[in-house]
């Protein structure tokens, strides 16, 4: 995985190395539609982004898909990060950043509290832009979760290694 | 303007997603389970997937289902050593799960307290990485009433030099220790090896084994003969509807076993009404049977 994520960031700084216009950001907001891929599984997220210069911080709730029955039943959690961006150009965004995501939900047959998955990625993407203001986002990240599981009054934790893939569809306005 | 076509496309999309799906009716299932399901952990908390980096049948795995996950129970796979030692195994050789090569039981417990699980990427930093004693598992379970445990026996013929005496060996083993331990309620002995049950009956009447099988109506000659508990079925196998019911009049209960993760196989699972199912995805199964 490490192998991968040095070839993924040698490949997008050396794309956008050949491009040598160079644009200025501005302040931006944007509506961000994503599909990630951690150690909790497959998940979706509805991200509010805003960009200032070279710094983007998005956040927004997130539905973990992969032990979802009904999607109104969850589990719910959240997403909140920050990039900054590395290089840019017209079409081609990239950069580092940290990515912290969280869902909750209750024990099985039990009130007794909540359980949780806590995973924090450091990782690096770049965003191509499809149309005027339609982006495509590609990120991969390495970090570690922390899960909490069982009732409040018998907690089980357990921490390991995270891997963080994410695909998603960005409007900007 | 667009972005808002975004949101409202993105919210309908997945609603469509989800509503044409199909969903289970909790009311309208009839077992002999109190027409509940329990949701057995395939090997602890499942086999090894993207979302799962415990070894399967290791102390963290198992931990996790029953105390982490609260499932119902667990479905381990059992093998014996060089020294009649039942331990948690499920690969017939060794090395791709371990640092130790070979049968299980071609070494004695003293040699395979040196075997540890492989630690993968994404495993947990602080995993227990020993093979697991069956009666360490019966331990917990005892301090856990009403935890379910259903031991697959997993016999290599070709791992032993006499196979048929083994057998007997094995039988002894493993009901003396159930007996000790008072499990009888909550551990079911799963096999598809007659030699083996009969041998499992000449010990002990009031175990419960379940016989690995096929549905065919070929195998109620075995469940009557040796007064089994019930049978075990791979859901990837066609199993029709009125079989489980069938089952069910002749007073035998069903355990589903087989690649069981995914929300469209886990509710078709569900929908056919057996006492237990085994899954590799425990927390989806919960969701799916919460009122």
């Amino acid at each position: 995985m490490y192998r991968i994520f040095t070839f993924w960031v040698l490949f997008t700084v050396s794309l956008q190395a050949q491009d040598m216009e160079k644009t200025t950001l501005h302040k931006t907001s944007g509506t961000e539609l994503s599909s990630s891929l951690t150690y909790a599984g497959l998940s979706s997220a509805l991200l509010y982004n805003f960009s200032i210069q070279k710094h983007r911080i998005y956040g927004g709730p997130r539905l973990l898909l992969s032990d979802s029955y009904l999607p109104f039943r969850g589990p719910f959690g959240g997403r909140i990060g920050y990039q900054y961006i590395v290089l840019q150009n017209e079409r081609w965004r990239s950069g580092a950043g940290i990515d912290y995501q969280f869902v909750l939900s209750r024990p099985f047959r039990s009130d007794d509290g909540l359980q949780s998955i806590h995973e924090y990625h450091v990782s690096y993407g770049f965003s191509f832009r499809l149309l005027k203001r339609w982006w495509i986002n590609t990120d991969l990240g390495a970090g570690f979760y922390l899960e909490e599981l069982g009732t409040k009054s018998n907690r089980q934790s357990f921490t390991g290694f995270s891997n963080l893939i994410n695909l998603s569809v960005r409007y900007e306005w | 303007m667009n972005g808002k076509l975004l949101l409202i496309g993105c919210i309908s999309s997945l609603l469509v997603l989800f509503i044409s799906c199909q969903k289970v009716e909790l009311n309208q299932i009839q077992n002999l389970n109190n027409n509940q399901i329990g949701v057995i952990g395939h090997g602890g908390s499942g086999f090894i997937s993207a979302e799962n980096s415990l070894p399967p049948n290791s102390w963290s795995s198992i931990t996790k289902a029953i105390d982490g996950y609260l499932a119902d129970g667990v479905e381990v796979d059992i093998q014996l050593s060089l020294d009649s030692v039942v331990y948690l195994f499920h690969d017939r050789d060794m090395a791709r799960a371990t640092n130790c090569t070979g049968c299980l039981s071609q070494w004695s417990s003293q040699k395979l307290e040196a075997c540890q699980y492989r630690t993968t990427q994404g495993i947990h930093f602080s995993t227990q990485g020993d093979l697991v004693l069956l009666e360490r598992l019966f331990q917990l379970t005892q301090e856990r009433p009403g935890t379910y445990l259903f031991l697959n026996d997993t016999f290599f013929a070709d791992c032993f030099s006499l196979p048929t005496s083994m057998l007997s060996v094995y039988a002894r083993k493993l009901s003396d220790l159930i007996i000790r331990y008072e499990l009888t309620d909550y551990v079911i002995i799963e096999s598809s090896n007659i030699a083996f049950i009969e041998q499992l009956r000449n010990y002990s009447t009031t175990l419960k084994i379940a016989l690995l099988g096929q549905a065919d109506d070929g195998i109620f000659d075995i469940t009557s003969k040796y007064e089994l508990w019930g049978v075990s079925l791979n859901y990837n196998e066609q199993i029709p509807d009125s079989f489980i019911e069938s089952c069910h009049q002749r007073g035998l209960r069903v355990s589903l076993y087989g690649i069981l993760r995914l929300r469209k196989d886990l509710v078709d699972a569900v929908n056919k009404s057996p006492d237990f199912i085994q899954t590799d995805n425990i927390p989806l199964l919960q969701q799916i049977l919460e009122p």
